[in-house]
This record gives C-alpha cells, structure tokens and sequence, in this order.
C-alpha cells in the first residue's frame, strides 16, 4: 500500500503542477492546435487525481483515518496562554472517501467534455489552469481535517470560480449573458455579462468568508484547536460552555456565512444563477461536485464533527440548526419555482442546483434533531448527514450529465433558451437519452435512486415535524413536486414540444456526447446505492411505505403531464416575479454596485489625499518651515540676542509648567 | 590619574613657553612643529582608552595644518599653541575622574567648569584670527554667543549643584538649572534652536577659524554636559532623569530638523555646512541623551549596549562632523578646489556604508534602538532626516569639486579624508565601541 502522504500528494498536486505548462505556453502563444499535447497534459493530471482518489478508497481500510504533519507551532507563553498547533491533517473517512472519488472522477469527465467543448477558445492556459486549481481546490477542502487548511482550498474554490465565471472577460458573445438582453429593472440592465457575474460571484462569497474566517479565528483561540476529527480535535461541548447559547448561534451562524454564500442559500442565491456566464463545463464543475458543494459538504463535516465530540445537543446547536432548516427548504422551493418559470436553458439548471443544495442544507440541519446513526464500515453517520450526502451524490452526478447535455445544446442550436422538438433528440439520441436518465433520477420517481433518497428525506424530515414544526415537512414536498415539473418542462422543452429548430450544426460533438453518455449511465446505475448500504432503515423501508410510493405515482403523473403540456399561462405575473428571480438580482446589483461604488469613492478620496498630502501640504509646509528658519537670521546681532533671549525665556516658561504640573 | 593631569599640565606649560621662544627669536612660523609634538604627551594613558585622545589630536593636527593655509595672522605662532592647548583640555576632561560627595562635588564641577571656560575663551581668540574689517561683524556676534552661553552654562550648573546637595525634593530647581545648562551647551555649539549665530558667522567668517569653531571646540562642551550629569542623576530619581533625557531628545530633534531644512533650502556652500553643523549637533545630543539615562538603565545587556553606543556614537560624530568641517572649509578657502575629495566627505555625511559617517550615525541608531520605546522615535527620526540630508550634501560635494586641491590645502583635505575612510577598515569602528565599553567608566 503507498503511504498516505504520496497518495494525498498525488491526488492534490497534479491537477495543478501538469496544468502549468499549458497555462506558461498559451501566455506566449495563443495557437490551440499547437497547444494540444499540453492540454491533454492538463487533463491527465486531472486522471492521475481521480485514479489516486480511486485508489485511496478502494486500498484503505473503512475506518477513519487521518494523517497529520505538523505545520504551525505556537508554544504557550507565560501569561496564561495555552499555545496553538496547527498540523496539515489530512481525513479520509465516510465523506472524504466518497466526495473526493465523486469530485475527482466528475472533474475528469467533464475535463475531457471540454477537450473538445472548449477546444477553439481563445483563452485557454487561463481556462486549464484555473480549472485544474479548482479542483484540486476542491479536493483540498475534501480531505483536510483542519479549517485552516479547509479554508485554503476553499479561497482557492473562491479565486477559481471567480475566474472561470469570468473566463469570457470580453463579454462580446450574447451567448454568454444571463437574462433577457435590453430588459430593465429599477433602471439597472437586468441582464449579467461575464465580467460582472464574475465580480458578483467573489463579492458575495468573500462577504460570507470574512465571518467564516473570524468564527475560524475564534474556534482556534478558544478551543486550541482547529482539528475536525482525531486525537486532539476541536472539543465542542466544552466550547459550547464556555460560550453560552448565544455566542455557539452566533459562532456558528458566522461559521455557516461561508457555507450559505458558497452553497447559495436564499438570499445568498443570486451569484449562482448569473454564474452561468461561464463556459457550461465550468457550470457542470462547478454545479456539481465542486464550489456549491463545498459548502455543503463543510456543514456536513462540521455536523460530524460536532456529533463525534456529542455537542450535537446543545442548546445553541438546536436553534441554530433550525434556522438552517428553513433557510435550506425554503430555498429548496424558492429554486425549484425559479426553475419551473425562467426560460434559459442553464438558468433552469442553476436553479435547481440551489434547490437541491437547499434540500441538502436542510436535510443534513435536521441531524441534531433526530439523533439516530447507522453503521455503515466501520463508519458511524448521523440519519440525516447520510440521507443529504446520499443525495449530493445523485445530484453532482444527474446535474453534471444535464448541464454537459445543454452545453451540447448550445452549441448545436446556438441560442441559450429553450429550443427543441422530437426532431432534435432524434438526431440527439444521446443527450435525450442522458437527460431523460439525469431527470427520473433526481426527479425522485420509483424506482430510482432518487426516489429511495427522497423517502429517506420524507422519513427523516416527518419523524421530527413535532419538534421544527410541520411547516419544514410542506415546504419539502411543495420543493419536491415543483422539482419533478420543472425536470419534465427542461426535458419537454429541448426535446420534445419545443420551438422548432432551424440550424443544427450537426457536426461532431462525439467526445461531449460520450461524456455525458458515461455520466447518465453512472447516474442511472446509482440505484444500486439504496440496496447495497446495508442499512434498509433509512432507503429502503421509508420507500416501501405506502403513503410515500403514493407520492412517487404522484411524482411520476406530475412528470408525465408536464412532458406533455410543458407550457402554462396560468401563472401569469408571477412568471415576472421567478423570471426576475424575486428581485434578489435588482437588490444585489444596488448593495454590490453601491458596495463598488462606495468603495472606487473611497479608494479616490485616499487617492486624492495622498496626492494633496505629498503634491501640496508636504511640500508647503516645508517651504514654510524653511522661510521661517530663514528669516530669523536677519544679521543684526541686537536681534541675535533678543532672539537669545526670547529662546531662553520660552524654555524657563516651559520648564515652570513643568515643574507646576510635575513639582 | 594626578600623574596624567601633571603630564599634560607641564605639556601645555611647555608649549607656551617654546612658543614664547620662538617668537622672542622672529621663528614663529616653525612654531606648529612643537605644537603638534607637545600635543602628543595626551596619548599617554590606558591603550584601553587611548582611541579618544587619538580622535581629538588628529582633529587638532588637521586644525593646526589648515591654520597654515592662513597666509596672515596676527597670532602667528601663538595660534599654534591655542590649538594644542584645547586639544589637551579637551583630552583631559573626559579622563577627569568622577567625584561624588557634596564638597568633591563642587571641586568636580569647579574643574569641569574650568576646563570649559579655557577652550571658550581660547574660542573667542580663535575667530579673531585673521580677521579683516568684513570678517569683524562675525567674530562680535560669535563671542557674544559664547559670552551669553558660558553665563548659562555656569548658571545653571551652580544651581544644579544646589539642586544635587538638597536631594530628592528638588526636581523644580533641577528643572531649572538643567534647563540653562542644556541652553548654554546648545548655544556654545549651535544647535537649534540657540543656533541663531552658527550661519552668520559660518558665512562671514573666515573659513579656517570658522573650520576650528566648527570641529574642535564642539567636542568640550557635550563631554562636560554628559560627565555633570551623570553624578547629578545618579543621585536622583527617575523623574529627573526622564525630564533631562526628554528635554534633550526633544532638542535633538528640532536641532536635526531645523539644520537639515535650513540646508536643504540654503544655496552658499558656507551656509549649507552651518545648517549641517547645526543638524550635526542634533545626531550628537540624541547620543548624549541617551547617556543620560545611566543611572536608570539597570546593569542589563541591553543597557549597556545602549551606553556603549551612545558613547562611541557621540565620540565618533563629533570626528566626523570635525573631519568633514575642517576638510570642507579648508576647500572653501582654497577656492573651492575640493576634486573628489569634496565627494567623500559629502558621502561620509550623508552616511553611506562603510565610511566613518555611517558608522556614527549608527552607532547612534543603535543607542536609541537599545534604550527602547522611549529612543525609537528619535532613532526613526534620526534615519528620515538622513534622507533629508542626501541633496544638499551631494550639492556642496558638486560645488567644492571644481579642480584639484595643492600644497598644504591637500595635505589637511588628505588627512581627513584618511579619517573618513577609517570606517572602510572595519575593524577600527569595531575598536571604537570596544574601546568605548572602558572609556564608560569615566563618565559613570
């Protein structure tokens, strides 16, 4: 077995070090013929991650393990302070295992998508760098054990994002944009060119990261540790004492900033949905398995963790979970109803990701609640976290196959809205195939993986209705019958009852196709997941429940019909409301705007000061200083000695008010 | 030590009298011979000390040289001697062994304020020298400064002794009396803001005589200033000594401010090393503020490193302000024929590494960086109006370049130069400071 140390190294340095000659070369060089080979480099780096992550599942045994390597040491001191160590500790146990061999495979897959996808662009050392960094990024904030060094590769998550949202900095194709183009709201353009999805998406994740980054600070000043799991990890319950109800809400309401902004919780969600922008194999990315993921994924470490040292009931870990609840299924809804109206392909996609994630959030908040594990391995999981991460993993998988399928889309039809009829998926029979596979499964119809998952959701959110109130179990089922209608509209609307579609460009596109052909199939074939966990408590019972698989025939009329009749005018006004997204864009547009605006003020206001301090006060004061030093010496020796004498008698005046205030 | 002070008694004595001879013979152009000889009986002390009389006999030796460039002087002969005589004094004040108790005290102080009193008479000699009609207006203005300096001087020391023999309960008597002491100092040497004389006569002076206020006579004034007050303090609490280090720290600082502005914005070459001496005088007070506070310090490392610097950067400072001065002005005198020897000094003033000025300046840095908090600023202000200093010195430099200096001119600028690229030998600024941790015991 290779060590842990060469493994770990493997899966995070490839991706970046063999994406570094790409990124060297296209600075000199712009030809994408020429640079080919390197690109491939690019995308076996992205091969060897996967492989390691592969390996470090299959070869470790199914306990958790974590290997740490001392980093920063500072001893304690006299004055009563107890020192702070910090290690490079690394984690694989029940989630690490599995999300780094999802995030790592996923990146793989979609890397190779866009070999082909991306292949004419004209910034593609950029392109490869940054999506590389991103998912080594990702795969950082996977396997460490520590914040700190989670919270490297998440600024890293940050800065990547920020560059493939923005990786068409021209913003000269209308293909690129988000929102209706010439449309207004409160005199603001309604919609979001790539530059500026690109600012909006690291402003409104860099807000969440500052409280992140001080609840960090204040969990390692007052625990002495920063550790998740492991011999001297972070204690929460004595923590928790110390800080009192209120202060564990608002430590950990800081600490989920980061999470809410990076997973795109209501009202956090807007940055999301303009990411679309980018190149839609950064969307797959980034919608998948990596960025919006993170964030959950980090709140599931942190229940874990807080479950491992049996804070998990504390007084403030109680509300403050429950607040998630709501925050996560409400925009569970809020996502799903966004999606059921708006009529661009990946603004559809982006809004069911920020459902999903709701679902998520939501589902993994209920943990503290319900209070019951399962054993799978030698691994103890909370209900609730397995149910959620269950879920993440369908979903980075479905997710990923629908937004590779609609960047084929885009690219055959040229038009980012809706378009499509039974023509074009018999001409696309893969990518029908794919999105079909991709939305029955996470449509959460029988007898798929989805469907299990959702029962497990069902069952988890309905056993504790009595204690977070029945308003979390309507808002759940609301999301989940809106989220089925709107995987139907997609699907109806690209490939059955569609506009026709004039020009298809019909050439290629066999590297895409398989790509998500293979994505599809994983996603389908994840059924399996429920049967072979070995725990039928939480999947398998719920779903045989007889009201539950009365809402799966539901779930299954509700996709049919919508297959059919993807198009409604009974929603009318409100078809403005969801197609504006709420006005969250209008109002972040204002307050990150005005936030820049302020900001370019102020940073010209320091501007000009500096330039008045150095271009007229200086100076002025200067000559000032030096005519009075001149003028004294008027070469009169009366005035010499008066002048003495006046020195003399200021310095006696002083010296007596010193001797008043002193003597 | 009494063999010491008969040694360089009989030494002055001596050089009187073949003064005296010469002249009586119509000789007294050979009369810088026998100065320079009877200069040398000073070195005889401790080789563990012996770095500080060399220091002040190269100084005199350049003085004396540059006394001959004089064509006229009605002193021929006897301007020698004076030279020698404060170069002996000048040796002799530091070695003057510190006396505690009330009477030995005052006869200390007697002592001290004597040594004083011989180089500022012999000053008011000094810029008479060569005088013409035009020249007459500065040396009036140059001996009333030092007139009114030396009543404030003495003054202030009389009631600081008082201040001394009552105790503790006389901080408003030693404010007083420390306060006229640091004006009488700062106006015998010309530091801001008792500078008011220094450009008018550094202007209208003769240049040579000029040279020799500028250098020689500055040293007495600081080392009486540092070797009464540390008995004084010593005896004293803290609040004294915190007022005495303020109140000179404070004066360091406009002093350097004051000449550095003056001299940037100055365009005479003469005027321009007034306000530099004026800045110069600045660097020298931080250091001797620093001494100040010995007998608050502790016995710690720290402190000690901090006196030891502050003792080699004041001894040192005042070499270079001297060397550089006398170099200067003698160029000036020579018609501004400085070649690039002008650019040494200019360079070695502003402080660039590894020339003697650079070492003074941080060996004074050093001091305040030791001391702590309380020197830090200063030490911080020390380095900005460093900078400040780099145009105006390059300007001179450029100005007194012109052509090659001749005769005896280049013999004086040659020797200082040598004094200024001592620091190249690293070695001999690292004997300064091991040398000054011996010399520390005659001032504490």
């Amino acid at each position: 077995m290779l060590s842990a140390s060469i493994v770990l190294s493997l899966i995070l340095l490839s991706p970046v070090l063999l994406a570094a000659p790409i990124a060297v070369y296209w600075l000199t060089n712009q030809d994408a013929h020429r640079a080919k080979p390197l690109i491939y480099l690019a995308v076996i780096g992205l091969a060897i991650s996967a492989l390691s992550a592969t390996y470090m599942a299959l070869a470790y045994p199914m306990k958790t393990l974590t290997f740490s390597y001392p980093w920063i040491t500072i001893p304690p001191s006299a004055g009563g302070f107890n020192g702070i160590e910090i290690t490079v500790s690394f984690v694989v146990d029940f989630l690490s295992r599995f999300m780094g061999l999802l995030t790592a495979w996923l990146a793989f897959i979609i890397g190779v998508y866009s070999l082909e996808y991306m292949a004419e662009d004209y910034r593609l050392g950029w392109y490869w760098f940054f999506y590389n960094l991103f998912t080594a990024s990702m795969l950082l904030t996977v396997y460490s054990n520590n914040l700190l060094l989670m919270f490297i590769g998440w600024e890293g998550l940050g800065i990547s994002s920020w560059a493939l949202i923005g990786n068409w900095y021209k913003d000269d194709d209308e293909l690129t944009f988000v929102g209706k183009v010439g449309d207004l709201m409160f005199g603001r353009p309604a919609w979001t060119t790539p530059s500026y999805a690109a600012y909006r998406a690291i402003a409104t994740i860099r807000f969440g990261d500052m409280f992140m980054l001080g609840a960090i600070a204040a969990i390692g000043v007052l625990s002495h540790s920063l550790n998740f799991t492991g011999s001297g990890a972070v204690n929460w319950g004595s923590l928790f004492n110390m800080i009192g109800v209120a202060g564990t809400a608002a430590l950990l309401i800081l600490f989920l900033l980061g999470p809410f902004t990076k997973s795109a919780q209501f009202p956090f969600n807007d940055w999301l949905l303009t990411a679309m922008t980018g190149p839609t194999s950064v969307s797959a990315l980034l919608h998948s398995a990596t960025m919006v993921a993170a964030g959950v994924y980090i709140f599931m470490r942190l229940t874990l963790s807080i479950y491992d040292a049996g804070a998990l009931s504390a007084p403030g870990v109680l509300v403050t979970y429950l607040v998630v609840i709501y925050i996560g299924l409400l925009t569970a809804l809020l996502g799903s109803l966004l999606a059921l109206a708006v009529n661009e392909r990946k603004v559809i996609l982006a809004g069911s990701t920020m459902a999903s994630l709701g679902l998520m959030m939501g589902i993994t908040a209920v943990s503290p609640y319900i209070n019951s594990t399962v054993t799978i391995g030698s691994y103890i999981v909370p209900v609730a976290v397995l149910v959620a991460f269950l879920y993440l993993i369908i979903h980075a998988l479905s997710k990923a196959t629908l937004f590779l399928v609609s960047g084929h889309l885009i690219h055959e039809t040229g038009t980012r809205f809706n378009a499509g009829d039974f023509e074009l998926a018999k001409r696309m029979k893969l990518a029908f195939y794919s999105t079909i596979a991709a939305a029955i499964t996470l449509g959460g119809v029988p007898p798929l993986a989805g469907y299990w998952i959702h029962a497990g959701m069902d069952d988890v959110v309905s056993s504790v209705g009595q204690y977070v109130g029945w308003g979390a179990y309507a808002l759940l089922i609301l999301a989940s019958v809106v989220y089925v209608a709107f995987l139907a509209r997609f699907t109806s609307l690209n490939f059955i009852k569609g506009e026709r579609v004039k020009h298809v460009e019909g050439h290629g596109g066999l590297t895409m196709a398989i790509s998500y052909s293979i994505t599809a199939t994983v996603a389908l074939a994840t059924v399996a997941i429920p049967f072979t966990l070995g725990v039928p408590s939480v999947l398998i019972n719920p779903g045989l429940d007889a009201y539950v698989i009365g809402i799966g025939v539901v779930l299954w009329v509700i996709f049919i019909a919508v297959l059919i009749k993807p198009r409604s005018e009974s929603l009318g006004g409100l078809t403005n409301l969801f197609e504006r997204r709420y006005y969250i864009q209008a109002l972040m547009d204002i307050i990150l705007a005005g936030f820049g605006e302020a900001l370019s003020a102020f940073t010209y206001l320091i501007s000009r000061g500096i330039d008045a301090l150095f271009n007229d006060l200086l100076p002025s004061l200067f000559t000032g200083f030096s005519r009075i030093i001149r003028r004294v010496q008027v070469g009169l020796l009366d005035q010499y000695a008066r002048y003495i004498y006046i020195v003399v008698v200021v310095m006696l005046i002083i010296a007596l008010i010193l001797v008043i205030v002193y003597g | 030590m009494a063999e010491y002070l008969t040694l360089i008694l009989s030494s002055m004595i001596g050089v009187v009298v073949v003064t005296a001879a010469l002249m009586l013979v119509k000789r007294e152009d050979y009369a810088w011979i026998p100065a320079i000889l009877l200069l040398l009986p000073d070195l005889y002390t401790s080789t563990n000390y012996v770095i500080y009389p060399i220091l002040v006999d190269v100084v005199i030796i350049g003085n004396i040289l540059s006394l001959k460039v004089l064509e006229s002087s009605q002193y021929r002969g006897l301007d020698y001697a004076l030279m020698t005589v404060i170069g002996l004094v000048t040796s002799y004040v530091l070695y003057t062994p510190i006396s505690t108790g009330a009477v030995n005290l005052a006869v200390y102080f007697g002592f001290l304020l004597g040594l004083f009193m011989v180089v500022s008479v012999a000053s008011y000699f000094i810029i008479q020298i060569g005088a013409r009609p035009e020249n007459l207006d500065a040396a009036v203005k140059a001996i009333v400064a030092f007139v009114i300096a030396t009543v404030l001087f003495f003054t202030g020391s009389v009631i600081l002794l008082s201040s001394y023999i009552i105790g503790a309960s006389s901080l408003p008597l030693f404010i007083l009396g420390y306060t006229l002491v640091l004006l009488g100092v700062m106006l015998e040497i010309g530091a801001a803001p008792m500078h008011i004389w220094v450009p008018d006569v550094f202007t209208a002076g003769d240049p040579i005589p000029v040279s020799i206020l500028a250098s020689t006579v500055k040293i007495m004034p600081l080392v009486v200033l540092v070797k009464l007050m540390a008995p004084v303090l010593a005896n004293l609490g803290e609040a004294y000594v915190s007022f005495a280090y303020w109140l000179t720290a404070v004066m360091a600082a406009l002093s350097m401010i004051i000449g550095n502005v003056g001299a940037l914005t100055s365009r005479e070459s003469a005027r321009v090393l007034a306000y530099s001496s004026i800045a110069n005088m600045g660097y020298v007070l931080a250091a001797a503020a620093v001494l100040i506070n010995e007998s608050t310090l502790g016995k710690g490392q720290q402190a000690s490193q901090a006196l030891i610097y502050a003792l080699a950067g004041l001894i040192t400072q005042l070499l270079v302000n001297a060397a550089g001065k006398i170099g200067y002005f003698t160029i000036i005198k020579g018609g501004g024929k400085g070649s690039v020897y002008s650019y040494l000094f200019g360079l070695s003033f502003i402080g660039t590494p590894p020339l003697l000025g650079f070492w003074s300046k941080l060996f004074i840095i050093l001091s305040l960086i030791y001391l702590g908090p309380a020197g830090l600023w200063l030490a911080i202000f020390l380095v900005a109006n460093s900078v400040i200093s780099i145009p105006y010195y390059i300007r001179v430099s450029r100005e007194l370049s012109a052509r090659a200096p001749l005769g005896i001119t280049l013999y004086t600028v040659l020797l200082m130069s040598i004094i200024m690229l001592l620091g190249v030998i690293i070695p001999i600024p690292a004997m300064v400071v091991s040398l000054s941790r011996g010399l520390l015991s005659y001032i504490a």
